[in-house]
């Protein structure tokens, strides 16, 4: 059997299962739902969360070679895949020595080696995440610019609309009549369009899961060698 | 009034299991239905979607200009519909980019996505018989999660001078980032995401962008093979059946809200159409 049938049987099988306890699932035998749907899905879903744990594994091997063979080859940048590596070297040690570290009492931290990686996570990654976060205020701001250019109808509405929520936004007693007009704006127009949306992503969503789980979809997934 | 406006929110939001349950099964029937009438040869028109139709626009751009084209298939894992959606159009992206050879830089943020990936862009240049200029290096893998993915993209996308830029997949606060970057770059944009948060700064950002269901059926949209057209078809269907019962939540309410029929002539018409299980056990 080739992979790709071995890859659509498997997730048509797997599909399957799902798809009965969603049809008849809590409405047909108490004792179904219990002894049968209630002792399987764990199981289920611990296979689902190893052979995703497998995928990551293939990821980080894939990773490791595809640098590797960079360095070795000192192809161009050859110095990135260095600090790449070093730092998942680095990060994958703290962990484990945090993973077999002394357990410390509730709300204090790791001590001694077995706090590097809290360390690291705490007082490094996350300033530096907040730091690449708040640069977002100027995108934004860069972007609206140059969304608030009326072009022809449809930006002239959506320009006005975006002018009575800025205003809006100001103390309550400078416009206070926009309040009102931004609520209706808000609850309205914006969350009948979101809800639209929504049913749109959903439907397609089941239409994208559907033909994955019929192995119908033709896709790349399916028909790499 | 509490009863109804509860049953009504609760139709919009999380419906009854016995209403999932009916449009699973007539989803399937539909879908057959279709499947059958296409596969007889009976043509189904699917209207164009303007922002699949310019990727070969794009392609010819970064000819022109003998500058790169960047991807970015979100940054959702891989079992996420926007994800799976993404690989068919890199699948495109890439077939194109052999054909005319253009650069096609590939950015991902998750190592699961890397095999996956490069695969997709490897078979889409052995098809054009261009193996040899395939580059594995073009496709990266940006560690870190979110923000750091997308300081490195930007980085990237700024030291290469891309051309055009595609964006497909799951996109959260990172989109306006990398459509912004690419933008100050003059670099044409086309994206598409299911995130329905995200449209409207791609729209403010972007030349095309699909939204939602649009980006959904993007392959289905390319392939255009009876499968396709017909799954397509039956999501339609559906979507017509949703405006349907919207329709009737609204106008019920608003005779309800003004006094034109009884509350409890609502709440039954209400009930019967969100529990039909009760049909079965005789409720």
């Amino acid at each position: 059997m080739s992979k790709v049938r071995i890859i659509r049987l498997t997730v048509l099988i797997a599909g399957i299962y799902f798809v009965v306890v969603f049809l008849i699932g809590g409405i047909w035998k108490e004792s179904l739902d219990e002894k049968v749907f209630g002792e399987i899905t764990p199981v289920y879903t611990d296979v689902i969360r190893v052979i995703a744990l497998f995928a990551i594994g293939v990821g980080v091997v894939n990773i490791f070679m595809v640098h590797t063979h960079r360095i070795v080859r000192g192809r161009p940048n050859w110095e990135h895949s260095i600090v790449l590596l070093s730092a998942f070297i680095v990060m994958f040690t703290f962990a484990i020595l945090k993973w077999t570290g002394t357990q410390p009492e509730p709300g204090q931290p790791y001590e001694g080696v077995a706090g590097l990686f809290d360390y690291v996570v705490t007082r490094i990654m996350v300033h530096m995440n907040s730091t690449i976060y708040s640069f977002l205020a100027f995108f934004v701001a860069s972007a609206a610019l140059r969304a608030f250019r009326v072009r022809g109808l449809e930006s002239a509405v959506m320009m006005i609309g975006a002018v009575i929520v800025l205003l809006s936004m100001a103390p309550e007693t400078a416009f206070p009549f926009l309040f009102e007009v931004r609520e209706r704006l808000d609850l309205w127009l914006n969350t009948a369009v979101f809800r639209a949306l929504t049913f749109g992503m959903y439907l397609g969503s089941i239409t994208v899961a559907l033909r994955m789980w019929l192995g119908i979809e033709r896709s790349a997934l399916f028909e790499a060698s | 009034m509490g009863v109804l406006t509860g049953e009504l929110f609760v139709l919009s939001i999380t419906p009854d299991p016995w209403f999932l349950r009916f449009l699973f099964l007539l989803f399937g029937c539909g879908l057959v239905t279709y499947l059958v009438l296409t596969r007889k040869g009976r043509h189904i028109h699917i209207r164009r979607i303007p922002g699949l139709d310019k990727i070969d626009e794009a392609v010819g751009r970064a000819v022109e200009m003998g500058r790169p084209v960047w991807f970015v298939p979100g940054i959702g894992s891989l079992q996420d519909a926007g994800t799976l959606t993404a690989m068919g159009l890199l699948e495109k992206a890439a077939t194109l980019c052999a054909r005319y050879n253009v650069r096609l830089m590939v950015a991902l943020v998750s190592p699961v996505l890397v095999p996956v990936m490069t695969s997709i862009v490897r078979e889409a240049y052995r098809a054009e018989n261009k193996l040899e200029d395939y580059n594995e290096d073009d496709i990266r893998y940006l560690p870190g999660g979110q923000f750091y993915f997308a300081i490195a993209a930007m980085g990237w996308m700024r030291r290469e001078r891309i051309a055009a830029s595609m964006l497909f997949g799951a996109f959260f606060a990172e989109a306006l980032m990398l459509s912004e970057t690419a933008q100050q770059l003059g670099a044409i944009q086309i994206a598409g995401t299911q995130q329905a948060m995200q449209i409207p700064f791609l729209i403010a950002t972007c030349d095309y962008v699909l939204i939602v269901e649009e980006y959904l059926a993007a392959h289905a949209y390319i392939r255009r093979e009876p499968v396709h057209v017909a799954s397509i078809r039956t999501q339609d269907l559906l979507k017509a059946l949703m405006m349907v019962l919207t329709v009737v939540g609204v106008v019920s309410a608003t005779l309800y809200l003004t006094g034109v029929v009884e509350a409890d002539f609502i709440e039954r018409m209400v009930e019967d159409f969100i529990h039909p299980g009760r049909w079965f056990q005789g409720g």
